[in-house]
């Protein structure tokens, strides 16, 4: 090979390598995602878009869509979604359910990048980082668990929990995951609620704080029947001193954190994040709202008469229809809060038999502001039965609209109760939402049976 | 060398784009890639009947990613002109040449940036509780790659007594490997959709092709016909279910040992003379009254068996004529929009087939029972979409799609007219067919190209080409 022959090789090898550039093209105005985290500011970022998921979730969707698998609403009026969770026969193609399941992965996912990615900020204070990665299990949580309740028989549905759950993800990745048993992920909710419980900031704005933590642990508790955990957990938020029992009866207030919100999603003037529960449950936005409360609801309701204040909450007639979000354009939503602690607690000590007087006291002050003080009030020798009773018909009507009363069912259904929910079994095969669609793509995957409730 | 650079919209995917726009993208830079080619080629010519061709090119794209960025498509083919060696001795065979050809071809055909993990901008716009976010959009995939074919394809020609009468038989097969699909991922992945190479497909096919001019002289008519077949076939797709690939009106599917696109739906077998209820056919092929999502199957694809066309031309003094006709055979329709036009009854305007509906016990009819509640069909509540193989029909047709009459007008020699020339075009004057719709001849309005091959022959109240008549005067100065 002569000289002349290498420099030309040489050449051409070289107008190879330059000409590579020409390939080089990056997206404009998106971040590439090896540079999107660089900063602590970014870290917070991508947190704050959990809670935004979080908004779109609890912002009514969740909560409208669990009352429509529970007692407490009537058929809806015309919605396809509304009506095939209400007739329990959702199926991957429905959107609402596919919808819901994606957001809560949505946020799983965005939690795990931000616990998988502290090593790229080299400025993070050791408070920050353990701050972040609270925050972004405690949301973690909530999505697997809000999940789990969803898309699975409950907890206890058999005794070692070995039914099928959700998938299970605690790292970022795009393998496809099967479901994991509902013990499994009660086991990593309760892990992540209990590192946030001790490292999240007892304040933290409109954001996740101990006591939220604190709260959800005694809500999953107190599915699982660990009353004992449940009544402490509920009695620390309690007794935390931050929150207390609003005077009036409306916890869904606009431009106002309610007292008692322990955690909640935020609407603000220009950032409507309520908007499900106006457009689909206000009375008074059109003559034949969406959804209103069931004829069953609505006989419960009418059993305490007039006195009772939370009885202007429905309406009477062919379709009892729902008064609680009149007039508001948009409000801040209480997700957890302290009348739930309230009762979550009586219920538990009652369930315990221990510390009735307290089980009383949570009792009658949530009486109290329903029927006035020192009205309706449950006496002091009460029975833990009669407690039991008292706080589950607070706990329904307290809690009408918000979504926790099908999971009460679902739990004493699992331990043995003969519960029916509109005359199906409590777990009857279509009370359980079917998965997304996207998550058949992928051979294996178990779905929920469907229907089987009409 | 070629290097060619293009700026566009940031997707070509409806897809992708939708995806996007669920999560607040703003996305207003334009997209740009660029393609480098390195390409030879080497014609051998010997004594004009031996022909060779050898290419060899390597083609970059900005599409993939530094490990998978370039491809080596090589090809080669010969060609023989028979007739023209010196032992070739035929009265009637006036040209006879055979040529065939192999190669490997590469195609790029996906989102500009579809291998990058991208996040929202720093300046998305979009807050919670007056706090900026930041989110991801779209994974990465940095192990996207060419989608490659291999080609293999052979044809004869001939001429037959001085070339009154040619025709060609021509065969094709072609394997792609890698072939990149905008695939649905789990959604517990924290995405929903994402481009990668996924599937394998086969595509074969045999055509020929005759010309003949059957008078010549004062009246000049010729005759065009071609008929070909094509088979297309879903070899692999992975892990992925018949779910992983949709597009278009959502009835279609991707089904290992089906063409791209089959209809992928529950089986209709006939309604119940007696309840005037919808009978399905289940997985095991037994009759059932339960519709479920989970007994959809391939019921049919819109693969004709034969397509093809038939032109004639005569011309006579100043005066010429044509006409085409073109043909399918064996293709199916499914006709999407009938499951709510001849399904439950909802909002939707029903059709006139309607009437023909189970009305009493001992009714033979074609639609079942009217009813306004989805459940009495056994769909699920809220789904009122009976996506049933009652409305896929035989699509074959025979259409006239063009006729012309022209008159070239006679010009004085110092006329500062060239020509001039009057003429009537007629365009689908009619067509013959069973498809009980609108047009048998489906011409996909969707924009994505997934979409578009996703639903080959489904129509969902797609607009009928029109018949149009055309009167032209033109004239070259």
């Amino acid at each position: 090979m002569n000289i002349k022959t290498i420099f030309i090789a040489a050449g051409f090898a070289l107008g190879l390598a330059s000409c590579d550039r020409l390939l080089e093209f990056e997206p404009g105005d998106v971040i590439l995602a090896e540079d999107a985290i660089q900063s602590p500011e970014d870290l917070q970022r991508l947190l704050v878009s959990n809670y935004d998921i979080l908004a779109n979730l609890y912002g009514g969707r969740v909560q409208i869509v669990n009352e429509l698998r529970g007692p407490n609403f009537g058929i809806p009026d015309n919605s396809l979604d509304f009506t095939a969770v209400y007739n329990r026969e959702t199926t991957f193609f429905t959107g609402i359910n596919g919808g819901i399941y994606t957001d809560f992965y949505y946020a799983i996912y965005r939690s795990n990048v931000v616990i998988d990615n502290f090593e790229l900020v080299t400025e993070l204070t050791e408070n920050d980082r353990t701050r972040l990665e609270a925050e972004a299990r405690f949301i973690r949580a909530l999505c697997h668990w809000g999940a789990v309740k969803m898309y699975a028989k409950p907890y206890g549905y058999t005794a070692a929990n070995d039914h099928p759950g959700v998938p299970l993800r605690t790292a970022p990745s795009q393998d496809p995951l099967p479901r994991a048993s509902v013990g499994e992920v009660y086991t990593q909710v309760l892990l992540d609620l209990e590192y946030a419980a001790n490292n999240l900031p007892e304040t933290n704005g409109p954001y996740a704080t101990k006591s939220a933590a604190q709260a959800y642990l005694a809500q999953i508790h107190f599915l699982m029947e660990d009353f004992q955990e449940a009544a402490d957990y509920s009695a620390s938020v309690i007794n935390s001193g931050f929150y207390v029992l609003d005077d009036d009866l409306d916890r869904f207030e606009t431009d106002i954190i309610n007292p008692e919100t322990i955690f909640g999603i935020v609407s603000q003037p220009n950032d409507f994040r309520s908007s499900w529960f106006r457009d689909n449950l206000r009375s008074d936005n059109t003559s034949n709202p969406q959804l209103a409360f069931s004829e069953d609801f609505a006989f419960f309701m009418s059993l305490s008469g007039a006195a009772d204040g939370r009885s202007v909450w429905y309406t009477s007639g062919s379709r009892a229809l729902i008064n609680r979000f009149n007039e508001k354009e948009y409000f801040n939503i209480p997700l957890a809060h302290l009348t739930l602690m309230h009762l979550i607690r009586a219920e538990s000590l009652g369930e315990l038999n221990q510390n009735l007087n307290v089980a009383i006291q949570d009792i009658n002050a949530i009486r109290a502001r329903a029927y006035g003080a020192g009205n309706n009030e449950l006496p002091e020798g009460a029975t833990n039965d009669e407690i039991i009773e008292a706080a589950r018909d607070e706990f329904r009507k307290e809690t009408a609209c918000e979504g926790f009363w099908v999971d009460q069912l679902l739990r004493r259904g699992a331990s043995g109760e003969a519960i029916t929910i509109r005359g199906a079994p409590w777990d009857c095969p279509g009370m359980f939402l079917q998965f997304s669609n996207s998550e058949t793509t992928v051979q294996g995957f178990e779905l929920n049976e469907e229907g089987g409730c009409l | 060398m070629f290097y060619g650079q293009v700026d566009g919209p940031i997707f070509e995917s409806d897809s992708l784009a939708q995806d996007a726009d669920s999560v607040n993208t703003r996305r207003n830079t334009p997209s740009q890639h660029s393609f480098l080619s390195y390409f030879g080629r080497i014609n051998y010519s010997l004594k004009d009947r031996y022909f060779f061709q050898v290419t060899a090119r390597v083609d970059g794209s900005s599409r993939f990613g530094r490990d998978n960025r370039y491809g080596f498509f090589p090809s080669i083919s010969a060609g023989w002109v028979v007739s023209d060696e010196d032992w070739f001795q035929s009265p009637s065979i006036s040209f006879l040449k055979v040529r065939s050809s192999m190669g490997l071809t590469g195609n790029a055909a996906l989102p500009d940036y579809a291998r990058f993990g991208t996040y929202s901008a720093a300046d998305n716009g979009t807050t919670y509780a007056g706090d900026s976010i930041l989110y991801p959009l779209q994974p990465e995939n940095p192990t996207l790659r060419w989608e490659t074919s291999r080609t293999v394809d052979a044809s004869i020609e001939m001429g037959l007594w001085s070339d009154r009468l040619t025709f060609e038989l021509a065969g094709y097969h072609k394997y792609s490997t890698d072939v990149l699909m905008n695939v649905s991922t789990p959604a517990s992945t924290g995405f929903t959709n994402f481009w990668d190479n996924v599937g394998t497909i086969l595509n074969r096919g045999v055509e020929l092709s005759i010309k003949s001019r059957n008078t010549v002289g004062a009246v000049q008519w010729t005759t065009d016909f071609n008929v070909a077949r094509n088979y297309n076939e879903l070899v692999n797709i992975g892990d992925y279910t018949p779910d992983a690939v949709s597009g278009g009106t959502n009835d279609s599917r991707v089904i290992v040992g089906r063409p791209v696109g089959s209809f992928y739906l529950v089986e209709h077998s006939h309604v119940d003379s007696e309840s005037g209820l919808p009978v399905y056919i289940d997985l095991d092929g037994n009759e059932t009254y339960d519709y479920n999502n989970d007994i959809r199957k391939y019921v049919g694809d819109g693969l004709p068996e034969f397509i093809g066309g038939l032109n004639n031309t005569v011309k006579y003094k100043n005066w010429d004529l044509s006409a085409l006709a073109t043909f399918s055979v064996g293709a199916k329709i499914f006709d999407s929009s009938a499951k709510r036009q001849l399904g439950v009854v909802s909002g939707w305007n029903m059709r006139t087939e309607k009437l023909d509906r189970w009305r009493q016990p001992g009714d033979e009819a074609t639609y079942p029972r009217l009813t306004l509640d989805e459940t009495t069909y056994s769909l699920p509540s809220g789904f009122p979409w009976w996506n049933t193989s009652l409305f896929i029909y035989d699509a074959s047709y025979l259409r006239l799609r063009n006729l012309t009459i022209g008159y070239n007008i006679p010009l004085d020699p110092g006329s500062t007219l060239q020509n001039c020339r009057v003429s009537i075009n007629a365009t689908n004057l009619f067509t013959v067919t069973n498809f009980p719709g609108l047009d048998p001849e489906v011409v996909r309005d969707f924009e994505n190209a997934q979409d578009r091959n996703m639903s080959p022959n489904v129509t969902y109240l797609t607009p009928p080409q029109e018949r149009a008549f055309t009167l032209s005067v033109s004239t070259n100065f």
